[in-house]
């Protein structure tokens, strides 16, 4: 009995010598402020530079959101006789001359087992400019599908825009507008039974906010969130999002494009649980990318956040502008089934 | 446009890493326990204590039985932690633990000495820095990684009391990091000629404890434990005197960085136990055990920073006008109270045999606030359930003058989730849930000769 017990306990304490090593916790990130990490080319499945464009270039993109597995964004073509760049333009701005009217696009995400996670087909027209008020481009799309069904609302020259439809997939029919003028790049969620419409204001150059209960009229609560720092330019391009997190509350972020103290245009991000106080972050999230605009988040499982926003490229001299996606926190990587 | 010198930032940002924040820490038994017998009774033991674990529970218990006890166990813990449902990795714990009593009677008086050592199996100690923003286990990542070692003398006045004093060892470290030489600033890889010194020093501190046992009745004891606090403070010197070349004339750069960080702590703390023997074959414990947790300092470190660089005039280099040293920053721990439950039952007893087996439960209360801040040190309260069975042998002679003894334990717990809302919506880290459980067993044999 004496040796036995002996015995156990030498292979107890022999076994025990098997150890393994662990590496430091790894990050964690549920808040979305990133710094968001650019997509690769397996993530998105497109073979142009950089890996994080969305869909194939077809001419100057204005914005992307993804809404569901369809990307909706405004798409201008490149003219056919192309005219000098105007001087004094802004880089990384496009040349409206050098491009034709803005109309709003519908892609869909590409399908099949081994398809990329966040690649969509370029798609078809979905809206254009008709409507006296609106000009001649329809520009900034934003979708959301809520209790009051599919709305596609959109930027036009007199304000800001919505048209309906029974489902995103569905076609679309507009509605009288503008349902709030001065204003472009809307973007509408849905927060405590209400929606909420974020639009960057164009005559003070800051972000405002109005409320719908029905989605087709808005009542505008103010044309300047307090979100601007100390110093900061204009506040341009919300793109509003509300992220459950794991402790059961929800929080609405909004990312904007902004230019700070110091006159170089960034995107940062600001957020709520209550809408009435607002934490700002005071750094930009998508420093990896030069010259972002017009930043739309995607939410995917375990917290994972995808921001959509345009970056410059040149194609045959033209200034443009195409869709990218950035993941946070940067150690996730998208899988199918996190779609 | 402002011309930026890679070298000169990788290494200020080589020197500043090594800084970062310390952790939180006790010793490994405050964690896990010390020895089979008493994890199995949940630790409720300072009453009555007399085996090898005494150097930790109590060291006045080295003293109770008269006997001479060698002690060998091993235990193991694996942490199923989770934070947003996701597994944290960290690691198990295995340790092997080593235990002597050894009686001296002066005259009528009645002296012990008592020797515990807990021993990692995986390493002897380790020391890992916390990144402010990524969420750690602050209890179980690397605090038991340590090695333990206790010495006490116990002393027994009169036959119903029994005093014991003993101190633990703990090593701080000191390391120094020299760096000589020159660094090329637009080819270091190839252009770069740097010789660094690197110095370790491991020294000692100790810390008391101290406790007594009563005995009013044979079927009643009572025993009070005391065990200081202690803190480790982890000194790091980082030192660069180099010039920068490649920029024309070498710019002379001296750097110097002294950080003091508080890498491990113990809290003081006090444990007040009854035990109850109503018959000869069942024995109840109940324990209560003060942490006071509400004095931990600030784990960031005490730090002094100083950088001189004298580029020559024209040449546009980004140097900061001062570099910032990490605040200290209050972790708000608050004091515990751990109840703690034990029972032993005799199963089988016979001239020869005894069979015991054993229940114990603990709840320990998180000292660690939810982290709504920008610390993220998670922590849990943790309810634990023990079960554990021992069988000794009395009757060896000739072979051994006294007994034999085999425990062994297992021990399962349970953290309930906890919420860590962040203050800030736009937090670096953002809401997260952290829960889990814990599982573990081990064994002991004890020879105990009369």
């Amino acid at each position: 009995m004496t040796r036995a017990s002996i015995l156990l306990l030498a292979l107890l304490v022999a076994c025990a010598t098997i150890g393994d090593e662990t590496d430091f916790p790894g990050p964690l990130q549920t808040s979305g402020v990133g710094p968001f990490r650019l997509l690769d080319e397996a993530e998105t499945g497109t073979e142009f530079r950089p890996d994080a464009r969305l869909v194939r270039p077809q001419g100057a993109y204005g914005r992307a959101m993804v809404a569901g597995d369809r990307i909706f964004y405004d798409l201008a073509p490149v003219v056919d006789d192309v005219p000098d760049r105007a001087e004094g333009l802004p880089e990384g701005d496009i040349d409206l001359a050098q491009v034709g009217p803005f109309t709003i696009r519908r892609g869909a995400r590409v399908a099949g087992d081994d398809a990329a996670p966040f690649g969509f087909e370029p798609g078809a027209e979905v809206l254009a400019a008709t409507e006296t008020w609106e000009g001649d481009s329809l520009r900034d799309p934003w979708a959301v599908e809520s209790r009051f069904g599919a709305q596609l609302y959109y930027a036009a020259a007199g304000g800001i825009g919505m048209a309906a439809a029974a489902e995103l997939g569905g076609t679309f029919t507009k509605a009288a507008g503008p349902l709030v003028e001065d204003a472009r790049a809307p973007s509408v969620v849905e927060w405590e039974g209400e929606l909420l419409l974020f639009f960057e204001a164009t005559d003070t150059g800051t972000l405002g906010l109005a409320r719908s209960t029905d989605g087709s009229t808005f009542t505008v609560e103010t044309r300047e969130l307090p979100l601007a720092l100390a110093g900061e330019g204009a506040l341009a391009a919300p793109g509003a999002v509300v992220a459950p997190s794991p402790t059961g509350r929800s929080i609405l972020r909004v990312y904007f494009e902004v230019f700070d103290a110091e006159g170089v245009r960034l995107v940062s991000m600001a957020g709520t649980d209550d809408l009435s106080t607002w934490d700002r972050l005071e750094t930009g999230v998508l420093g990896v990318l030069e010259d972002a605009r017009g930043p739309t988040p995607v939410l995917l499982e375990d917290y994972v956040t995808v921001l959509v926003a345009t970056a410059p490229f040149e194609s045959r001299g033209v200034q443009l502008r195409a869709p990218v996606g950035a993941v946070a926190p940067s150690s996730a990587r998208l899988a199918p089934e996190a779609m | 446009m402002v011309k930026r010198i890679a070298p000169l930032a990788l290494l200020l940002g080589a020197l500043a890493a090594l800084a970062l924040p310390g952790e939180a820490h006790a010793t490994p038994p405050d964690t896990h326990g010390f020895f089979s017998r008493s994890i199995s009774l949940g630790g409720a033991v300072t009453a009555d204590v007399e085996d090898a674990s005494a150097n930790y529970y109590n060291p006045a218990g080295l003293v109770r039985s008269g006997q001479l006890r060698l002690s060998i166990g091993y235990m193991d813990v694996h942490h199923f932690l989770e934070l947003n449902g996701q597994r944290s990795d960290v690691e198990r714990h295995g340790a092997l633990i080593v235990g002597l009593v050894a009686p001296v009677n002066l005259g009528d008086a009645r002296f012990a000495f008592g020797l515990g050592l807990h021993l990692p199996d995986q390493r002897l100690a380790r020391t890992r820095s916390a990144v402010v923003d990524r969420p750690r286990w602050e209890m179980y990542d690397t605090r038991p990684g340590r090695i333990y070692l206790a010495t006490n003398l116990a002393f027994s006045p009169v036959s119903w009391l029994t005093l014991g004093v003993g101190i633990t060892f703990q090593a701080p470290s000191e390391l120094t990091l020299d760096i000589r030489g020159d660094a090329d600033a637009f080819m270091p890889d190839t252009q770069s000629r740097l010789e660094h010194q690197f110095r370790g020093d491991l020294t000692s501190i100790r810390y008391p404890q101290a406790g007594l046992q009563i005995r009013p009745h044979e079927m009643i004891s009572i025993g009070l434990a005391y065990r200081g606090s202690f803190e480790l403070r982890n000194t790091i010197i980082a030192l660069a005197d180099a010039n920068i070349t490649g920029v024309g004339e070498p710019i002379p750069l001296d750097f110097s960085l002294v950080a003091i960080t508080t890498s491990m702590y113990g809290p003081q703390q006090a444990s007040l136990g009854f035990a109850f023997d109503p018959t000869s074959r069942l024995h109840f414990s109940v324990e209560l055990t003060w942490y006071d947790w509400s004095k931990h300092p600030s784990l960031i470190a005490d730090q002094e920073i100083i950088l001189r660089a004298d580029p020559p005039p024209g040449l546009n280099i980004d140097i900061p006008d001062e570099i910032t040293s990490l605040e200290p920053l209050p972790l708000g721990l608050h004091d515990t109270w751990v109840p703690r439950i034990g029972v032993e039952v005799g199963l089988v007893e016979t001239d020869a045999v005894q069979v015991d087996g054993r229940l114990g439960y603990v709840y320990e209360n998180s000292p660690f606030p939810a982290q709504t801040g920008i610390l993220n040190f998670v922590d849990n309260d943790k309810h634990t359930f023990s079960l554990g069975f021992g069988l000794t042998l009395s009757d060896l002679r000739p072979t051994l003058p006294g007994t034999l003894r085999f425990d062994v334990h297992g021990i399962y717990s349970y953290l309930p989730a906890r919420d860590h809302v962040k203050t800030s919506t736009v937090d670096p880290v953002g809401d997260y849930r952290s829960a889990g459980h814990l599982a573990g067993g081990g064994a002991a044999l004890e020879i105990a000769f009369e």
